[in-house]
């Protein structure tokens, strides 16, 4: 009975906030307008390109790397051992730095933001870091840090600029 | 006949020479406006901006797509501001009451609080060096004389008048590096932006940004208007600082 109320409770903060339903088109990444005509004077946030005019591009999902470790079975058991840790296997490839946050996020749709990885059981490399998880993630607090737990992968929630983004980190348990 | 012609092609040639010429010109009158209001949008005390945009986004197929927001800034000098971002029901939101900033986002029920400095102009600062962000609708605050050749402006004309939601404004249009700009700036002692247009030159779809604004200047504020408030069910997050230069891979 504790267990079927816990799950509820699970799902009804799932619930709460909107999860993001995937869809069939993607916006061009650093295709949308730009809404100042002042960058900041000693910002260290947005300093035009001198070079060449292409503003930093939007963050553009890694393409899944496939990991070695079999995983016949992500369901909602508890992972034995802290998350895919050194095992005799390699990490997938570390992604690459991520973008810089962008000045005009605060007028970037939501909805455009790209799903990595159709269902939760990709796994992503850890430093990963995405706009938006998957909508059958699962909103956890372990040990007074909020994580997204999506099958084999956890994702740590954090500002960069003015938006919210995920990054792929190691199992909290 | 064909001299006749001759000389009508001349004055064509003339007449669009002189069009060229004029066209790249920094007119007086266009520059000091934008010094005009920047000066009196940085002397407001306190005021409440209502603004209505649609900016532009590029599908990967070229195809450009229109996104439509509605922006709430309350500020009282020297140290409240509260901005919001809305679209479709989700609000991006900041709140500094003077002693802490908290950045809210409505959809993922995430927020991030930190402390802050003692007036909006250091707290400006400090999210643009520290955290990279820069704040909707603030950057027309920061013109002053010396902004038109920091940005590059190498055109700026007064194209005429326009009324604007019961407002008599001066239409302005303006051209720096990679963008032209459009500004429509109210007539009289209070010169306060009416509208808004940013055009990309440098991306083929030239994706636009437009914002119409609505200004009170005598607005109602209260403290709690200043103050976050965590919504039931909102969990804190860190807040990510910006690499310092040279530490970067």
């Amino acid at each position: 009975m504790k267990t079927t109320a816990a799950v509820l409770t699970a799902s009804l903060v799932l619930t709460l906030f909107d999860p993001l339903v995937a869809q069939a088109w993607q916006l061009r990444g650093g295709g949308g307008a730009r809404t100042f005509v002042v960058p900041h004077p000693g910002g260290g946030g947005y300093r035009p390109p001198p070079p060449h005019p292409m503003p930093s591009p939007r963050p553009m999902p890694p393409h899944p790397a496939p990991h070695p470790q079999p995983h016949p079975n992500p369901g909602p058991q508890p992972h034995p051992g802290p998350g895919p840790g050194p095992g005799p296997h390699p990490y997938p490839m570390p992604p690459p730095p991520p973008p810089p946050p962008h000045p005009d996020d605060w007028y970037h749709p939501w909805a455009a933001a790209a799903v990595v990885g159709a269902t939760t059981a990709t796994i992503l490399a850890i430093g990963t870091q995405v706009s938006s998880v998957p909508p059958d993630c699962v909103s956890v607090v372990a040990n007074g840090v909020a994580y997204q737990h999506c099958g084999p992968t956890w994702y740590q929630p954090r500002y960069v600029g003015s938006s919210v983004q995920y990054i792929v980190v190691a199992a909290p348990w | 006949m064909s001299r006749f012609h001759r000389t009508r092609m001349v004055l064509i040639s003339l007449l669009l020479a002189a069009n060229g010429a004029s066209a790249d010109e920094l007119e007086p009158k266009a520059l000091s406006a934008l010094e005009q209001m920047g000066g009196y949008l940085r002397s407001l005390q306190q005021f409440r901006i209502e603004a209505d945009s649609r900016t532009d986004q590029v599908l990967e197929n070229g195809q450009v797509i229109e996104f439509r927001h509605h922006t709430r800034l309350l500020a009282k000098r020297p140290d409240k501001l509260q901005v919001t971002v809305e679209s479709d029901g989700k609000r991006r939101s900041l709140f500094y009451n003077g002693r802490r900033f908290t950045l809210f986002d409505s959809r993922s029920g995430y927020f991030a609080s930190q402390d802050a400095p003692a007036d909006i102009s250091g707290l400006l600062d400090q999210l643009s060096e520290r955290y990279g962000i820069e704040l909707p609708l603030a950057d027309l605050f920061r013109w002053n004389p010396g902004t038109a050749k920091a940005v590059g402006l190498r055109s700026a004309l007064l194209i005429g008048q326009d009324s604007l939601d019961g407002k008599a404004c001066d239409h302005y249009a303006f051209r720096q590096p990679d963008i032209d700009w459009q500004l429509w700036v109210r007539q009289g002692p209070q010169p306060l932006p009416c509208r808004l247009v940013i055009s990309r030159r440098d991306s083929a779809e030239q994706p636009r940004h437009s914002v119409d604004y609505q200004w009170q200047l005598s607005p109602a504020l209260a403290a709690r208007d200043f103050e976050f408030i965590a919504p039931a069910g909102a969990r804190a997050v860190p807040l990510q600082q910006l690499e310092p230069p040279g530490e970067q891979p």
